[in-house]
């Protein structure tokens, strides 16, 4: 069993109704969308968004944290895409890095606010 | 030695940032030296910073032994930055142990506002995962300690669970008075068929238990003799047998006085619960010992003894009541059957105990049996017994048993049980009405307070028939209280007279407290004409109770009537010498909203002649009270005055203007803007329409000489509407004119026309910017509207709703932000305020919305806290509409 797969059952993951953060395709310019956070799990989020992504695309991700004065960024890279309904996609994104942060550590603090 | 070592390592892996070697040193040390690990980590923790501090407990988590609860728990308890904080309650729910749940309850009180949400969802699923486990736990760490074992029982009924049924079979032979009866408690809503033959064995255990005790009790009250007597007699009733040698050694040691080893046997036989055991012990041992016992001990032991035969008493109706409850639950047909064959006919409790087993097992052959028990026994105590269980059930006819006590002069409780019997079945007002004529003056109270606590509306009549000054006190007083469950003018006239003397303070106060409280929409307007009327010669005595039942009741909605006799009030303050009677007519008058002018006044007055009798003393704090009061009456009556004169200058200079032409016109226009004051206008929204929609006409007056007075007016007035028309008149003005309209609009918008932001259109194509923007603002108290494509958008406008900001995105495939706004602009249709929204940090583009002017931009992503907070200064702020 992978160690992602190990993190990924000590992560429980979390139905959220109100955690939103910004998000952009890294390369494409445009604009930063808004994306609805469904899940949390080990290394990653679950979005809903109105825009489709290809697997593989990396994103910008940005984070508000009470602590924080600015946003938090971090990297991600989309693993999966799936159209749920007309204008509504389901975005299984995985963090590559966050700036000052370590991944666990983001994830233990996105768990205590947003759940 | 280790500590240190371990500390030192790991501190220096964490300088080279080598978290895995950290990982690795931690798992194998606590494999080798487990202890030692624990006591180097505790003292580490509290030295990093808080995010090594989390890393360490994640690494920890991995291992999750028991032993680390306390070490997460400390860290928890000690960790002062709240995320990290949150943080590790987070982690620390990874524990699977039944030591975690407790430690997380210690440090309840220790938790922070902040950290409380994740405490609590944290505990939660703890206690789901682990309550079963930890209430039952609790449940025997209650021995001997009662409050202890109700909590968990409360727990155990608020969460049911399978388990508690064969633990608490157990406990409930547990020789604990808290442990069985709480047992018993939880039982009888969740006990099974094994419960209840675990009930049977409680039955027998507590009938020995009672049969010892009353022997024990009748010992201990008994001239005790010689200690060697009493030994034997102990023996015999603990049921004790000693060989012939074990006895000669009891003499021999009863003789030498070494008696605490014999008493502890002997003692045992006796099964006390440990308290009781404690308590009588002293005396038994001085008994034994041939001392003289100590008065407290005598008296010690007695009532220990009382209390403990009542409390086997209590457990004994308890257990059969709460076997016939489960019993009926499980459809045990014969459980009554049983129960029957089970008591000896020579237990001196058999009846009582059967009696509680049918008020726990509600058939309808218990309730036959019940009724039997009424009809046929003559035991006070069994009737009575059998009474109270009839309360459980339903009944369509009165038992003749029950009817015989209803009037009976003897027997006061049997006669109150069978009028509550009565009460609770809704049965027998008859009967009622008719004790109320019972020349027994008990039956006739009973009667009365039976038809008031249960509000028998068809003894009403007999109670007003009842009413008469010749009635004993008691009785007089039990009808004055009872007619007061049914309210109506009636019920006032009915009482009034007995609130003068010569009747009883008692009933008195009673009979006013029933005008007051039930005589009707005008009970209270008639009770203060009556206490005006009187002057305090009959009535003074009771003009407390009265002030007391005002300031209880709705002081709001008696307001009306109570100022209306408002002179009975001051007129009473001035004659009390009483402080606690004039603090209430302060008190009242101090809680009133008063708002009409006549009462405003009058009342005014009215303190001013209170006043005038402190003169020449210096002020107390009742005068104090006194004149505050008058002022802020007088306040209120200055600021309405203030409020109407302004009033009618405003319309005086209105009319004016609206009824001349041409020159007048221009004079009358003039004198409007000399005496303008926005306070003309404060409270008075007619007004403000008025003169806005004349100004407004002026401004398109034919005259120039009026249109230029008015453009004088509208710049005084500055109102967003008026700067709106000068706006459009700037296009086709010229010269003298066009410099009167920009000097107009050059005054900013007069802060008090300025809208509050209540209302957003937010213009975005992204369908999930508008939907959290719009959750957000919404969670923010704001009204919001959006939409996706940029002409629905437009069209929204268009409807006129009046939205009072614009979010506006600028980056939109099918038309930018800037031309969105233009568009609007051009058809009048554009919010006042606007909020640009874009990703773009190109200045030009940037440079494109200044130029067209907008209240405020917010690059994407920003937080929306900070969007919120430009919203809320923009609805503050005064709007430079230039």
């Amino acid at each position: 069993m992978s160690q992602e797969s190990e993190n990924r059952r000590n992560f429980e993951r979390f139905h959220s109704e109100m955690s939103i953060c910004w998000i952009r395709p890294i390369g494409e310019g445009g604009d930063f969308l808004l994306a609805e956070i469904t899940n949390i799990s080990a290394g990653g989020l679950l979005f809903q968004l109105d825009y489709p992504m290809k697997a593989g695309q990396e994103l910008e991700v940005r984070f508000e944290l009470p602590q924080n004065d600015e946003l938090v960024e971090a990297v991600a890279i989309v693993r999966h895409c799936k159209q749920e309904q007309d204008h509504l996609y389901f975005l299984g994104v995985q963090f590559k890095s966050v700036k000052n942060y370590s991944i666990p550590v983001l994830m233990a603090y996105l768990e205590a606010l947003y759940k | 030695m280790l500590k240190n070592t371990l500390k030192i390592k790991i501190l220096d892996l964490h300088a080279v940032g080598d978290m895995s070697r950290i990982n690795e040193l931690i798992q194998t040390s606590l494999g080798q030296l487990r202890d030692k690990t624990i006591t180097a980590l505790e003292s580490l923790l509290v030295e990093v910073d808080g995010k090594f501090r989390l890393k360490l407990l994640e690494i920890l988590m991995q291992d999750g032994g028991a032993d680390l609860v306390p070490l997460f728990i400390n860290s928890i308890r000690h960790e002062k930055n709240t995320l990290y904080a949150k943080s590790q309650i987070l982690l620390f729910r990874e524990f699977k142990h039944q030591e975690a749940l407790p430690a997380l309850l210690s440090i309840e009180n220790d938790i922070d506002a902040e950290q409380r949400p994740t405490y609590q969802r944290v505990l939660g699923r703890m206690l789901s995962q682990f309550s079963e486990q930890f209430y039952m736990s609790e449940f025997r760490s209650g021995y001997g300690n009662r409050r202890r074992t109700e909590f968990a029982a409360d727990m155990m009924l608020r969460s049911p669970h399978a388990d508690y049924i064969p633990f608490l079979n157990e406990q409930i032979l547990q020789n604990d008075a808290g442990f069985r009866h709480e047992g018993l408690r939880i039982l009888r809503e969740l006990g099974d068929t094994t419960s209840v033959e675990q009930m049977f064995t409680l039955l027998s255990k507590l009938r020995i238990q009672r049969d010892k005790a009353r022997a024990l009790d009748g010992l201990i009250r008994a001239e005790h003799g010689e200690p060697d007597a009493f030994f034997r007699k102990l023996n015999q009733q603990a049921g004790l047998n000693w060989s012939a040698p074990q006895e000669a050694q009891f003499s021999e040691s009863l003789a030498r006085g070494e008696v605490n080893d014999l008493l502890e046997q002997v003692m045992g036989g006796f099964l006390l619960f440990e308290d009781v055991h404690r308590k009588i012990r002293p005396l038994l041992r001085d008994r034994l010992s041939g001392r003289v016992s100590s008065a407290f001990d005598e008296s010690r032991a007695q009532q220990t003894m009382t209390e403990y035969l009542e409390e086997l008493e209590q457990l004994l109706h308890f257990n059969v009541a709460s076997m016939g409850t489960i019993s009926q639950r499980i459809e045990d047909e014969m459980f009554v059957r049983r129960m029957e064959q089970y008591l000896p006919l020579n237990d001196p409790d058999r009846d009582r105990l059967l009696i509680s087993t049918l008020s726990g097992f509600q058939s309808d052959e218990s309730a036959a049996l019940l009724k039997e028990y009424v009809n046929t026994v003559d035991d006070p105590e069994l009737l009575a017994l059998s009474m109270d269980a009839l309360k459980n059930f339903e009944a369509t006819e009165i038992p003749p048993g029950v009817q015989k006590f209803c009037e009976d002069e003897q027997n006061a409780i049997l006669r109150k049980k069978a009028m509550t019997l009565l009460g609770e079945w809704e049965l027998g007002e008859n009967l009622i009405a008719k004790a109320m004529d019972n020349p027994s003056i008990a039956v006739r109270v009973d009667a009365l307070q039976t038809a008031a606590a249960y509000k028998l509306t068809g003894t009403r009549d007999n109670i007003l028939k009842l009413l008469k000054p010749n009635l004993p006190d008691s009785v007089l007083l039990a009808a004055v209280e009872a007619i007061r469950v049914f309210p109506s003018e009636q019920t006032g006239k009915s009482v009034r007279p007995f609130i003068a003397p010569p009747h009883g303070l008692k009933i008195r106060q009673a009979a006013l407290e029933t005008a007051f409280k039930a005589a009707g929409d005008d009970g209270l307007d008639t009770l203060l004409k009556m206490f005006s009327q009187d002057q305090g010669s009959k009535l003074g005595d009771v003009s407390e109770t009265l002030l007391q039942l005002i300031l209880n009741d709705d002081l709001a909605a008696n307001q009306d009537t109570l100022l209306k006799h408002k002179d009975y009030f001051l007129d009473l303050f001035t004659q009390s010498n009483d402080p606690a009677t004039r603090n209430r007519i302060l008190q009242m008058f101090e809680n009133m909203e008063i708002t009409e002018e006549y009462h405003l006044r009058t009342l005014f007055s009215g303190l001013q002649k209170v006043m005038r009798s402190f003169k020449g003393q210096s002020e107390n704090e009742e005068a104090f009270r006194c004149r505050k009061l008058a002022e802020r009456l007088e306040n209120l009556t200055k600021t309405r005055n203030v409020a109407a004169q302004r009033t009618r200058l405003l319309d005086s200079l209105l009319d004016t203007v609206e009824k001349h032409q041409g020159f007048p016109k221009v004079q009358a226009l003039r004198k409007l803007g000399q005496n303008y004051r926005s306070d003309l206008i404060s409270n008075n929204p007619i007004g403000l329409q008025r003169m806005l929609g004349l100004v407004g006409d002026a401004l398109g007056d034919e005259t120039t000489e009026v249109r230029l007075q008015a453009i004088a007016v509208a710049g005084k007035i500055r109102h967003p509407r008026l700067h709106k028309v000068l706006r459009t008149m700037t296009a086709n003005h010229r010269g003298a004119a066009l410099n009167s309209i920009n000097n107009a609009l050059r005054t900013p918008v007069d802060p008090i026309f300025i809208k509050p932001i209540k209302s957003i259109f937010v213009m975005d194509d992204s369908r999930y910017v508008t939907k959290q923007l719009s959750k957000v603002l919404a969670q923010a108290g704001y009204q919001v509207d959006f939409e996706t494509k940029v002409h629905a958008g437009l069209a929204r406008l268009d409807e006129g709703e009046g939205f009072d900001l614009l979010i506006l995105d600028y980056i939109m495939p099918e038309m930018d932000g800037v031309t969105f706004l233009k568009q609007a602009r051009t058809k009048e249709t554009a919010p006042e305020r606007v909020i640009v929204i874009t990703s773009t940090r190109n200045q030009d583009e940037l440079r494109d919305f200044l130029q067209i002017g907008i209240d405020g931009l917010m690059l994407k992503p920003f937080k929306m806290e900070d969007l919120i907070q430009r919203i809320r200064d923009l609805s503050n702020a005064v709007h430079d509409t230039g």
